[in-house]
C-alpha cells in the first residue's frame, strides 16, 4: 500500500511560523532565500526550541522573469515550499494577500524576494513581539535603505506626510518585512478588498505594533538604480492608504464648513454692533452684508458635504470590511516567554 | 445502501462490474451521481446500522442481488467487485458509544467483501473507504508526508481502526482509503448539512447559527462534488494498486474568511454565536505536496457559490413561493 503518511514525529507543540514572500522577478534571489531560509528552518528544528518553520509560501505575482518556473522547481524540492501563481499581476500586496491566505502558522513572516529582508533576522521579530506582546512587527532600516538621499529622505517625507493625513501613528513604521500574529495577519487578508491597504487594515485588528531596527540594504536599487516603485506607485499607495484610513479626512472638510460658518457668524455680529452702536469699522452698506451671506451659505454648503463625505466614507469602510470586533488568543506566547527569556 | 451494476462490457475479459455502495449521505449521493446513472442500474437495498442479526441478513440478501441463482449459467460473471464504504452515522463529536456500533457494521462489510472473493476469486476486488484526515490528523498543522495519524476522540480513532482493519483484510483485494479534509456542499436533502450549508440556510431564515470553533480557527474545506468525481475516477480506473489519498485543498482558511466570503456570496450579514471549548478550535492545515497528482480541487469562492446556488435550487424546488427569501450574488 502505498501509506503517505508515515513516521516521524511533527512539532505540534511548537510555536509554528509561515514566511510569505511576493514573487515579481526574484529569478536571481529565490535558490538563496531558500537557502537561507532552509539553514533557519533546520537551526529550529535541531536546536530544540519552541519554534518551527513549517512553511515557504511563494506569491507568484505573474513574474516577468524565470521566478515562476524555479519557485515550481524548488516546491518540488521542498514540501515545505509552496507556490501559489496569481492569474496575472496584481501588485506586491495582493500578491502578500494571497501568499498569507494559504498560511495556517501561528506567525506570519512577510519579506521580500530579493534578500533586502534576511531571514536571519526573523527571530529577532519574534522576540520583539513576545517581549512586548505585541500582534505586528515592523523591521525598520537604521540605516540608509537606498544609498540615495534624494529617495531615503522622500520616503521619510512621504510617510510622515500620510500619517499626518490619515492620523495612523504607524505609518512610518510600514514596511514589507514584518512579523504578524497568523490569526491577525489572515483576518486582515481575509477584508480587504481591492483598494484596502494591507497595513492599514491590520491596524483594524490590532493597536500592538512593535519596531525593530536592522540594517535593510536595497541591493537591487544600490546597484542598478531600478526601483519598483515610481511617482505614480507613490500616489497609488498614498490614495489606498486614504481610502482605507476612514472618514478622518472627510472630517476635515466638515469642519472647514464649521469655521466657516462660525467666521461668517462673527462677521455678521458685528456687522449688526456697528449698525447698532456704531463703531470705527469701515463696512460698505450693502457689501458687507452680502459678502458675510455667501460665506456662511458656503460653509453650509461645504459643512454638509463633509457630513456627506462622512457618511460616504462609513459606507467604504463597512465595504471594506472593517469589523465591529475581533478577538484574540495570546495563550500561547507564554511558550516563548520562558525560552527568549533565557536566551541572550 | 445502492448496489450498482454496470451494464456494459468493461476490462480486459469482459463481464459486469458491481459496486456496493454503503452510506449515501453527503459523500455517498455524490459519489453516486458522479458514477452517473446512465450507465449503471442502481439498485436501493436495505443496511440496518444497529442491529448486527439484521446485518448479517442484509448482507445475505446484497449477496443474492449480485449472485442471482442464473447468474454463473446465463449471464456474463461479474469481473469487478468495489465496495465503497463512505457510511456513517457518527460524527466529530460522536462519544465512543456511539462509534463502536460502525465499527461493528464496518467489520461485517469486511468478512462480506471476503465472502465476495470467495464466491468469486477470478475477479479483482476493490474496497473503497471513505476516512477522515480531519479526525486522523486533528491539531496538526501543515500535514505532510511526514505527519503521523494521532487521533484526539473516538470518531478519529475509529476511522483510523478502520484504516488498519482494512489493510489487514487478506486476499488480492485492492485497497484504496480516501482521507477527507473538511467536506462542504449540497448533495440534496436529508443529509448532513454541515457548516457551510447551516449558515447560508440559516442566514435566509434571519436564524442564528452556533459555531463549533472561533474566528481563527483553521480548516482545509473541500467540495463533496469533487470527492465524488475523484472517487467515481478511481472506480472506473483499472489500477491494481492500493492506495491512500488525502483529498484537501491545500488551502487553509480560518472561519473568519470562511464567514467574508459566504456573507460576500450571500449578499446578507449572518448571525453567529461561537461555542470556543478548546477542542472543538484546534487548527489543521495540510500541505499541498501530499495531495494526488491529478486532483484539483474547485476553489473555495467557486465551491461556495456552487453550494449557495444548489441550496437556493432546492430550497425553490420545495417552496417556489418564497422566490423572495433568496438571492445572491453571482
Amino acid at each position: 500500500m502505498n501509506d503517505t503518511s508515515i513516521s516521524a514525529s511533527t512539532d505540534a507543540e511548537k510555536i509554528s511560523i509561515s514566511v510569505v514572500v511576493p514573487v515579481y522577478s526574484g529569478a536571481n534571489y529565490l535558490r538563496t532565500l531558500i537557502t537561507e531560509l532552509e539553514q533557519i528552518k533546520n537551526g529550529w528544528s535541531n536546536g530544540g526550541g519552541p519554534i518551527s518553520l513549517i512553511e515557504v509560501i511563494l506569491a507568484d505575482d505573474a513574474a516577468i522573469d524565470d521566478s515562476a518556473e524555479i519557485a515550481d522547481d524548488i516546491s518540488r524540492e521542498y514540501d515545505w515550499v509552496t507556490v501559489v501563481h496569481l492569474a496575472r499581476n496584481f501588485g506586491q500586496h495582493p500578491a502578500t494577500i494571497a501568499g498569507i491566505l494559504h498560511t495556517s502558522g501561528d506567525w506570519v513572516v512577510t519579506l521580500d524576494e530579493d534578500l533586502q529582508h534576511s531571514p536571519a533576522r526573523i527571530e529577532d521579530l519574534l522576540r520583539k513581539a513576545i517581549l512586548h506582546r505585541s500582534d505586528v512587527v515592523y523591521a525598520n532600516p537604521q540605516t540608509r535603505v537606498h544609498y540615495s538621499y534624494l529617495r531615503d529622505v522622500g520616503s521619510r517625507l512621504y510617510k510622515r506626510l500620510i500619517k499626518l493625513v490619515t492620523g495612523n501613528p504607524n505609518v512610518p513604521a510600514f514596511n514589507s518585512f514584518r512579523l504578524i500574529r497568523g490569526s491577525v495577519a489572515r483576518a486582515a487578508s481575509s477584508t480587504c478588498g481591492h483598494d484596502t491597504y494591507f497595513d492599514v487594515s491590520l491596524f483594524w485588528f490590532t493597536q500592538r505594533v512593535q519596531v525593530v531596527y536592522m540594517d535593510l540594504k536595497d541591493d537591487r536599487y544600490i546597484r542598478s538604480g531600478e526601483s519598483g516603485y515610481n511617482l505614480f506607485k507613490l500616489l497609488s499607495h498614498a490614495r489606498k492608504m486614504l481610502m482605507s484610513s476612514g472618514p478622518r479626512v472627510m472630517r476635515t472638510a466638515s469642519i472647514l464648513g464649521l469655521v466657516i460658518i462660525v467666521s461668517s457668524m462673527i462677521g455678521a455680529a458685528l456687522l449688526v454692533f456697528n449698525y447698532l452702536y456704531g463703531t470705527n469699522f469701515n463696512f460698505v452698506k450693502g457689501w458687507s452684508s452680502l459678502f458675510i451671506t455667501m460665506v456662511l451659505f458656503s460653509g453650509a454648503i461645504i459643512f454638509f458635504i463633509g457630513i456627506i463625505l462622512e457618511y460616504l466614507a462609513l459606507l467604504v469602510m463597512n465595504a471594506h470590511g472593517k469589523p465591529i470586533f475581533f478577538t484574540i488568543d495570546r495563550r500561547s506566547d507564554t511558550l516563548l516567554v520562558d525560552y527568549f527569556s533565557k536566551k541572550p | 445502501m445502492i448496489l450498482i451494476e454496470s451494464r456494459e462490457e468493461q476490462g480486459e475479459h469482459g463481464g459486469r462490474r458491481t459496486i456496493a455502495l454503503f452510506g449515501v449521505g453527503l459523500i455517498g449521493r455524490s459519489i453516486l451521481s458522479a458514477i452517473g446513472t446512465s450507465v449503471h442500474k442502481a439498485r436501493a437495498l436495505s443496511f440496518s446500522w444497529n442491529s448486527e442479526h439484521d446485518q448479517t441478513q442484509e448482507l445475505g440478501v446484497i449477496q443474492k442481488n449480485i449472485f442471482p441463482a442464473y447468474d454463473e449459467k446465463v449471464t456474463r460473471p461479474v469481473s469487478h467487485f468495489d465496495i465503497v464504504w463512505a457510511a456513517g452515522q457518527a460524527g466529530f463529536d460522536s462519544l465512543e458509544n456511539s462509534v463502536i456500533p460502525e465499527l461493528r457494521a464496518f467489520e461485517n462489510v469486511l468478512s462480506f467483501s471476503l465472502q465476495l472473493q470467495r464466491r468469486a476469486p477470478d475477479a479483482q476486488h476493490s474496497f473503497h473507504l471513505i476516512s477522515s484526515a480531519g479526525g486522523l490528523f486533528e491539531g496538526q498543522k501543515h500535514v505532510d508526508r511526514t505527519s503521523v495519524p494521532r487521533p484526539l476522540r473516538p470518531y478519529g480513532h475509529a476511522k483510523l481502526q478502520q484504516e488498519r482493519l482494512l489493510s489487514r483484510l487478506p486476499g488480492q483485494t485492492r485497497k484504496i482509503i480516501y482521507r477527507l479534509s473538511s467536506v462542504y456542499g449540497f448533495s440534496g436533502t436529508g443529509t448532513r448539512f454541515g457548516l457551510v450549508n447551516t449558515i447560508i440556510q440559516n442566514s435566509v431564515r434571519r436564524q442564528s447559527s452556533n459555531i463549533f470553533g472561533n474566528l481563527h480557527t483553521i480548516r482545509d474545506y473541500v467540495l463533496v462534488s469533487d470527492i465524488g468525481q475523484f472517487v467515481a475516477d478511481r472506480l472506473r480506473h483499472l489500477d491494481l494498486n492500493s492506495h491512500i489519498f488525502s483529498l484537501a485543498s491545500g488551502k487553509p482558511t480560518t472561519i473568519f474568511e470562511m464567514l467574508k466570503r459566504m456573507e460576500k456570496i450571500v449578499g446578507r450579514r449572518f448571525f453567529y454565536t461561537f461555542d470556543s471549548v478548546r477542542k472543538n478550535a484546534t487548527d489543521m492545515s495540510f500541505s499541498p505536496a501530499i495531495l494526488p497528482q491529478f486532483w484539483q480541487p474547485t476553489d473555495l469562492e467557486t465551491g461556495l457559490r456552487k453550494t449557495a446556488r444548489s441550496l437556493v435550487s432546492s430550497s425553490l424546488a420545495l417552496a417556489p413561493t418564497d422566490q423572495s427569501l433568496f438571492s445572491f450574488r453571482d
